[in-house]
């Protein structure tokens, strides 16, 4: 584990686009730095590019400050497969779950800061 | 006399003219003087009224002293403690055989622990047809008045003794005589309501009141009781409660009101008073009247009352002082003199004397304290005067009355504030899904109608600062059908200073109840006004429309002839039309960006595809139908001089103008790298570089790729994290140019090789953005349903293969944007 880092798990629920994009800013707003933001995706269902350009926006407020990272987690098919398309695995790291992430960070869960965000169902 | 004082049971005594005005007091009259009255203190008997003494001469002894023979009267007899306290006095001057008054006997009954027995016996005094009876101490009647021959006939002497259990009403003789002859074992005051058998055959509920007199030892002597017919009473009280349940469950409106007092009129007041009148101040101050009259009084003299409006405040007038004072007024007798004194104009005068009233009770509806309106019974004729019992059940009525129609008029806010927040709601859902100008209209207009008005139709200010018909919403599909006809045409002239024009121009509200044809006809269009004279139109109410710095236009909300706006709904309008002005505004922004936007859109896309022997390109772009705005896609296709095709497809996330800008940025920085070095990885690095200097952190995705002819086609390209375009070759098998770079933007090591892929004769190479495989969401159902299209040869053989390959994937359409190029290779490849 990074000496000093702060450890931000947001869980992401449902499907996540431009309507929960204020929401999804909000839980991604970190202002912690180093910090290691491990997104659990394993309820995701889908991100729209809105979403998949927030990711790309925290990772480059982050990536000035060492030790800082952000590390996708539970992936399911879908989302696994538009990572794959848009390139996003020659930038992110990618673990099964967030345990595995954790285990591979050598950081303990209470270490952990939880947020979540759990998308409307679509009106 | 001493001696006749003494032996007498109630409080009496005797008082002697001289030496002045001695007196002697019985036991009973010491104990209710009370204090113990130091033995040899002389006893000292002083009245009152209204808390201050009488002077001697003008009190019941000095006037029984006087001669006067005291008639039973409420005097106030002042207690060693200096209260004082009510009492019945009865005095009689005792004469010398000369017949000058040398003494009087004043024997007094104390009243006080009961007020309202006061209250019977002051109405038994005066002119109530009270019943009187007294019983033995077993509670045997032994002394019947006059009155009850009027009340039960002939056979009133059977009610002596225990007969009178045999008049009373066979369901309450039981509990009747068990709650009586308990009461006479206790010796307290009696209160009941008995049913008595009248002699007309009837059942008259009738109260009881009965108080034991005793000696001087406290054993009773005596009970003495009266009889009050509380029928009519009675009934209005239980009628009353009747109202109240139903009442208080009455749907609303203001009928309702009316029918809550018609029916209370009716059922309550129809035995107390020939004619009833209601005068209910309405909340805007004015006052409606209600007049109900009993089916045994003169029709022309109900017709009389309700000529009459209610008394105004200040007026000289009882009813005035009811409704607007809050005071109740009771006047038994109404003569020539009361009408002169209390009634100010002639006319009201006249139609007092016509309707011949004789008693008058004027009570305030009052709840929360405050007067709402006051009940105004009559009795005309030669009906029995109004008694105080009566003045106390219409005290009564009015009071519940009024806390019923408060209890209506809460209910009816409370629905009108919820449809009012219901049609907000409704309409802010609407206007939520809404951008363009024209839907944001007809969602307000889907909130109203039918509801609130029977059709509406809105206008809007064209560049000549005429009015035209911007949109038009009937619930009548057909009606609805004739109307839209109109939609975009001229309506009226912007500067008249009539109808809609005049309302935009004064930002105000207007009512038009009738609609006024002929001055229509002056400046509005004569085409709308034929439609309009075939809908039925009765009243309009036009409201403007306020849009971000002008007034855009009006809302016109119409009602079929014989429907009627309701007083609140003016409000709702405007409070409507306040709600739609920041949605009209931006929707005005939206037009105006989407104007920009789309011209962007337009000059980024290539006007015109690479016209190469051996190669066919098609492209499609479609907007997104949910998609605010255009987006941020694209594609080109372009030669270069040495015969190298260029192309290249992408998609900036977002939408709108700054999307676009974005998007046409990143396509000249590819355009204009490959004309320097054709080489997609450098092509790419320059899109990079144009999106980080984009201010705005955008995801930007974006698929080059270089196409050789020579010797067979060929393509190089790279890809910053762009769906893989996807190559069909006659042979039937599929091939995805995967790149796997990342999107545009990010710091990141760009090391990948560019990628080659040879394009065989016959094949179709399809490249496309996002849309095409995230329409359902589901990208891998999106990508497996792409390349189910390419196989089928009625695309991959389509003279227009984009367009083709659009409509088998989206059947549906789609919601995002959606951009597609497809480049085909012919057979003969060298020119």
């Amino acid at each position: 584990m990074s000496e000093g880092a702060s450890y931000i798990c947001v869980a992401l629920a449902g499907e996540i686009d431009l309507y929960e994009r204020e929401r999804l800013d909000a839980v991604l707003d970190v202002t912690e730095r180093p910090a290691v933001v491990i997104l659990d995706l394993a309820r995701t269902s889908y991100l729209d590019s809105s979403a998949l350009g927030a990711f790309v926006s925290l990772r480059e407020r982050l990536i000035d400050s060492a030790g800082s990272e952000v590390i996708f987690a539970g992936a399911g098919k879908q989302v696994a497969r538009l990572f794959e398309i848009c390139g996003f695995d020659q930038v992110f790291a990618r673990f099964d779950s967030v345990d595995a992430a954790l285990q591979h960070l050598r950081v303990d869960q209470g270490d952990v800061e939880r947020r979540r965000l759990e998308s409307n169902p679509p009106s | 006399l001493a001696q006749i004082v003494d032996a007498l049971p109630a409080p009496a005594i005797v008082a002697f003219l001289s030496p002045r005005r001695k007196v002697h007091v019985n036991a009973a009259f010491s104990r209710l003087q009370g204090g113990d009255g130091h033995a040899g203190s002389p006893p000292i008997v002083r009245f009152g009224e209204r808390g201050r003494l009488l002077p001697p001469g003008d009190d019941p002894i000095g006037r029984a002293l006087a001669g006067l023979e005291v008639a039973t009267a409420q005097a106030q007899l002042q207690l060693r403690s200096g209260e004082f306290r009510t009492v019945v006095v009865s005095g009689t001057p005792c004469r010398n055989d000369d017949g000058t008054v040398g003494a009087a006997i004043v024997v007094m009954h104390d009243l006080q622990h009961d007020i309202d027995a006061a209250g019977v016996l002051r109405d038994l005094t005066a002119h109530t047809p009270a019943l009187l009876f007294t019983a033995d101490p077993a509670g045997r009647i032994d002394s019947i008045n006059a009155r009850w021959n009027e009340f039960i006939g002939e056979a009133a002497d059977e009610l002596l003794g225990t007969g009178w259990t045999r008049f009373i009403h066979p369901d309450d003789v039981a509990h009747v005589v068990d709650d009586w002859s308990k009461n006479v074992q206790r010796g307290e005051p009696y209160k009941g309501q008995w049913r008595f058998l009248r002699s007309d055959g009837t059942y008259r509920w009738t109260e009881i009141r009965a108080e034991a007199w005793r000696d001087g030892d406290g054993a009773i002597r005596r009970w003495f009781g009266s009889g009050t017919d509380v029928d009519a009473q009675r009934r209005a009280l239980e009628s009353l409660d009747f109202l109240a349940e139903t009442g208080a469950t009455v749907a609303g409106a203001q009928e309702d009101v009316a029918l809550l007092l018609d029916r209370l009129a009716h059922a309550a007041l129809e035995g107390l008073a020939d004619i009833s009148i209601f005068d209910l101040k309405e909340e805007d101050g004015s006052v409606r009247r209600q007049i109900v009259g009993s089916p045994r009084s003169r029709q022309s003299a109900i017709d009389i009352a309700k000529a009459f409006e209610a008394p105004r405040s200040g007026e000289r007038h009882p009813i005035a002082r009811a409704l607007h004072d809050g005071e109740t007024l009771h006047v038994p007798y109404v003569d020539e003199a009361f009408i002169q004194a209390h009634i100010a104009p002639p006319t009201r005068q006249a139609a007092w004397r016509f309707i011949d009233i004789r008693s008058i009770v004027c009570a305030p509806m009052l709840t929360s304290g405050r007067s709402i309106g006051a009940l105004t019974l009559v009795r005309a004729g030669t009906s029995v005067p109004f008694d105080t019992s009566d003045m106390r059940v219409i005290q009564e009525v009015a009071r519940r009355a009024a806390v019923a129609i408060e209890n209506v008029r809460f209910k009816e806010r409370e629905r009108r504030e919820a449809r009012n927040l219901r049609g907000f709601a409704d309409m802010g859902a609407a206007l939520g899904g809404s951008l363009g100008l024209r839907d944001t209209l007809d969602a307000a207009m889907r909130a109203i109608v039918p509801e609130r008005a029977s059709w509406a139709y809105v206008n809007l200010f064209d560049e000549r600062g005429d009015l035209r018909v911007a949109s038009v919403y009937h619930d009548d599909a057909e009606k609805n059908r004739i109307l839209a006809s109109h939609v975009g045409a001229y309506y009226a002239r912007g500067d008249s200073t009539l109808g809609s024009p005049a309302v935009a121009r004064s930002r105000t509200p207007f009512l038009f109840d009738p609609i006024d044809y002929d001055a229509a006809r002056s400046f509005v269009s004569h085409e709308i006004l034929e439609t309009f004279l075939t809908m039925n139109l009765g009243s309009a109410i036009v409201v403007p429309l306020l849009g971000a710095t002008a007034v855009r236009g009006t809302l016109n909300l119409c009602m079929d002839a014989g429907r009627s706006f309701a007083a609140a709904d003016v409000d709702f309008f405007q409070e409507l039309a306040q709600r739609m002005a920041p949605a009209i505004a931006n929707a005005e922004l939206f037009e105006r960006e989407r104007l920009v936007a789309r011209s962007f859109q337009d000059a980024a896309l290539p006007a015109a595809l690479p016209r190469v022997p051996g190669f066919a390109f098609h492209a499609i772009y479609e907007a997104g139908k949910a998609e605010a705005l255009v987006g941020g896609d694209w594609y080109d296709a372009f030669s270069l001089a040495d015969g190298r095709i260029v192309v290249s497809i992408g998609d900036v996330a977002g939408s709108g103008l700054s999307a676009a800008v974005t998007m046409s940025g990143v396509r000249q920085a590819i355009r204009g790298a490959a004309h320097v070095d054709p080489d997609p990885r450098v092509m790419l690095e320059a899109a990079n570089q144009a999106v980080r200097e984009d201010a705005g952190q955008r995801f930007v995705t974006a698929f080059v790729g270089v196409i050789d002819r020579h010797p067979l086609p060929v393509i190089r390209y790279q890809s910053a994290g762009h769906p893989a375009p996807i190559l069909w070759t006659a042979d039937g098998t599929l091939t995805q140019l995967s790149g796997h770079g990342p999107p545009l933007g990010l710091r990141a090591e760009r090391t990948q090789e560019n990628r080659e892929c040879a394009i065989p004769p016959g094949s179709l190479l399809a490249l496309f953005t996002d849309g095409l495989i995230e329409s359902t969401r589901n990208v891998l159902d999106g990508e497996a349903k792409v390349c189910a299209a390419l196989l089928d040869p009625s695309v991959n053989g389509a003279e227009d293969p984009a367009k083709r390959l659009h409509d088998a994937v989206l059947v549906d359409g789609s919601r995002d944007d959606v951009a597609i190029l497809t480049i085909r290779t012919t057979g003969g490849t060298t020119p």
